[in-house]
């Protein structure tokens, strides 16, 4: 993979903190995926050296569970203590303190804040008033970075590269910052097509299209036809409560359901991505198949937060 | 200033010292008038709406005796009225003319129109940065979203 050393200044000086899939380069997340990839493969005694003795707060404004838990669990792989809260109930928040107040204040006691904000914008406001490195770990419907980046590592885990993929992103596509912030990675690399499958009242925002429309294919389809063409298949949740009508929900449910059968027709080496939790939108019966990576997935946001925290505090290169 | 001759056209004269801002798309002077608070202004001000333009049909002209306005104040009419000048009049003469266009960054002057943006829950000096120019589109430093011509006229504080 490309490593530049200009990336490398960048991300440990100039650009300290991690906050939006906007301030990605290509450049920038190859070199991110090496460190990734680099931390994975080193043993673990060696692993818990790397950051030993740093203090991570892992700020929770609301409740999370994966991303809570894999942020936690790559700073003890590193070798730091957590601080922090999750859910403001005890805390200076619920007495009206401000973000910046809060955030000077885990500033001064840590090397690095984690937090996730149930308001847009929180972690861009956050890395003004600290003096430590930010990272975002979602804000409100805004952005989810590490997100963004384990599920670009578990792609080029399977595929070898990031260019010239046919991309399926299924679901809930005007609500889901995870599918938002993927068509923007994919349209930094080359020659990517991406198929979008949702229901009309869930289609992706236009802004969105407009934005990465220039550098990368896009095509609107079905679930059916897109598996046949498909190097990723990205399923997401469709929640009712997006629907006023309940009858309309009842009836195009059915179409963005994935089952095993409707694998017959897609690539060997189609694989299937979800951000969880899931809940009815891929049939149990395709966890046991050569597709299903959703699990896997999941687990490579442990490394790729190890790197992020890693090269963040700046002790690793 | 104003004076209605009995050819019945609305002349108004020319100022001393001031600015006069013009080709301000029509009928948007009355906004422009109100979030420069020109009411409060103690001297002269002329507002000419739907004044005959060979270029844009209609347009409204505003002239202000003994007042040149800040930068942010000029900021707020590029926002309103993109393409607009402005000349400032010294001896009744003018010593510069500037064509408005819309400023790259735009700090403190727009309320987000994003309700659960963090900058409308705390006290936070907006940003914006302009995306594109036409459709005239601009972004939110903090919550990222994009909005649009009238959106952002309705955004001004």
């Amino acid at each position: 993979m490309y490593l530049d050393y200009m990336t490398l200044i960048d991300l440990q000086n100039s650009n300290k903190d991690l906050i939006s899939v906007r301030d990605f380069t290509r450049e920038k997340i190859e070199y991110i995926l090496s460190i990734v990839k680099k931390i994975e493969a080193m043993p673990e005694k060696q692993q818990k050296l790397i950051a030993k003795g740093k203090i991570i707060s892992s700020l929770f404004f609301e409740p999370s569970t994966r991303t809570k838990l894999s942020f936690e669990s790559a700073a003890y792989s590193l070798g730091c203590s957590v601080i922090g809260f999750s859910g403001t109930s005890g805390t200076s928040v619920k007495k009206g303190e401000t973000l910046s107040d809060t955030i000077r204040m885990a500033s001064a006691y840590s090397d690095l804040i984690v937090m996730r904000h149930p308001l847009e914008g929180a972690a861009k406001k956050a890395s003004e008033v600290s003096d430590v490195p930010v990272i975002n770990g979602g804000d409100g419907s805004n952005q989810h970075p590490t997100q963004t980046l384990l599920d670009l590592y578990t792609i080029y885990k399977h595929k070898g590269t990031l260019d010239g993929l046919t991309v399926t992103l299924a679901g809930d596509l005007k609500y889901g910052r995870t599918v938002h912030s993927l068509a923007h990675a994919l349209s930094l690399f080359n020659n990517n097509k991406i198929l979008l499958v949702s229901p009309d009242i869930l289609e992706m925002p236009d802004d969105i299209l407009n934005e990465i429309g220039g550098r990368v294919t896009i095509q609107k389809t079905s679930l059916v036809d897109a598996i046949k063409e498909s190097d990723i298949l990205y399923m997401t949740r469709i929640q009712k409560e997006r629907f006023s009508d309940l009858q309309e929900y009842e009836q195009v449910k059915g179409f963005y359901i994935l089952t095993k059968k409707m694998l017959a027709d897609a690539k060997s080496d189609l694989k299937v991505m979800h951000p969880l939790p899931r809940v009815n939108e891929i049939a149990v019966d395709v966890d046991d198949t050569k597709h299903a990576i959703y699990f896997e997935q999941a687990k490579n946001g442990v490394p790729t937060r190890m790197a992020l925290i890693a090269l963040l505090l700046g002790v690793i290169k | 200033m104003i004076t209605e001759q009995m050819s019945k056209k609305l002349t108004i004269s020319s100022i001393n010292t001031g600015m006069v801002i013009d080709h301000i798309p029509d009928k948007r002077s009355f906004k422009i008038s109100s979030i420069l608070n020109l009411y409060k202004y103690a001297g002269s001000v002329a507002i000419i709406s739907s004044a005959k333009s060979k270029s844009m049909g209609f347009k409204d002209i505003i002239k202000l005796e003994g007042k040149h306005l800040d930068l942010e104040e000029i900021d707020k009419i590029a926002l309103l009225a993109p393409g607009a000048t402005i000349n400032i009049i010294e001896n009744s003469r003018v010593i510069s003319k500037k064509l408005l266009s819309t400023p790259i960054k735009i700090n403190g002057l727009l309320k987000c129109f994003n309700p659960n943006c963090i900058t409308n829950h705390e006290i936070i000096k907006t940003k914006f940065v302009t995306e594109s120019t036409n459709p005239y589109v601009i972004r939110c430093v903090y919550c990222e979203r994009t909005f649009q011509d009238d959106i952002i006229r309705r955004m001004l504080v």
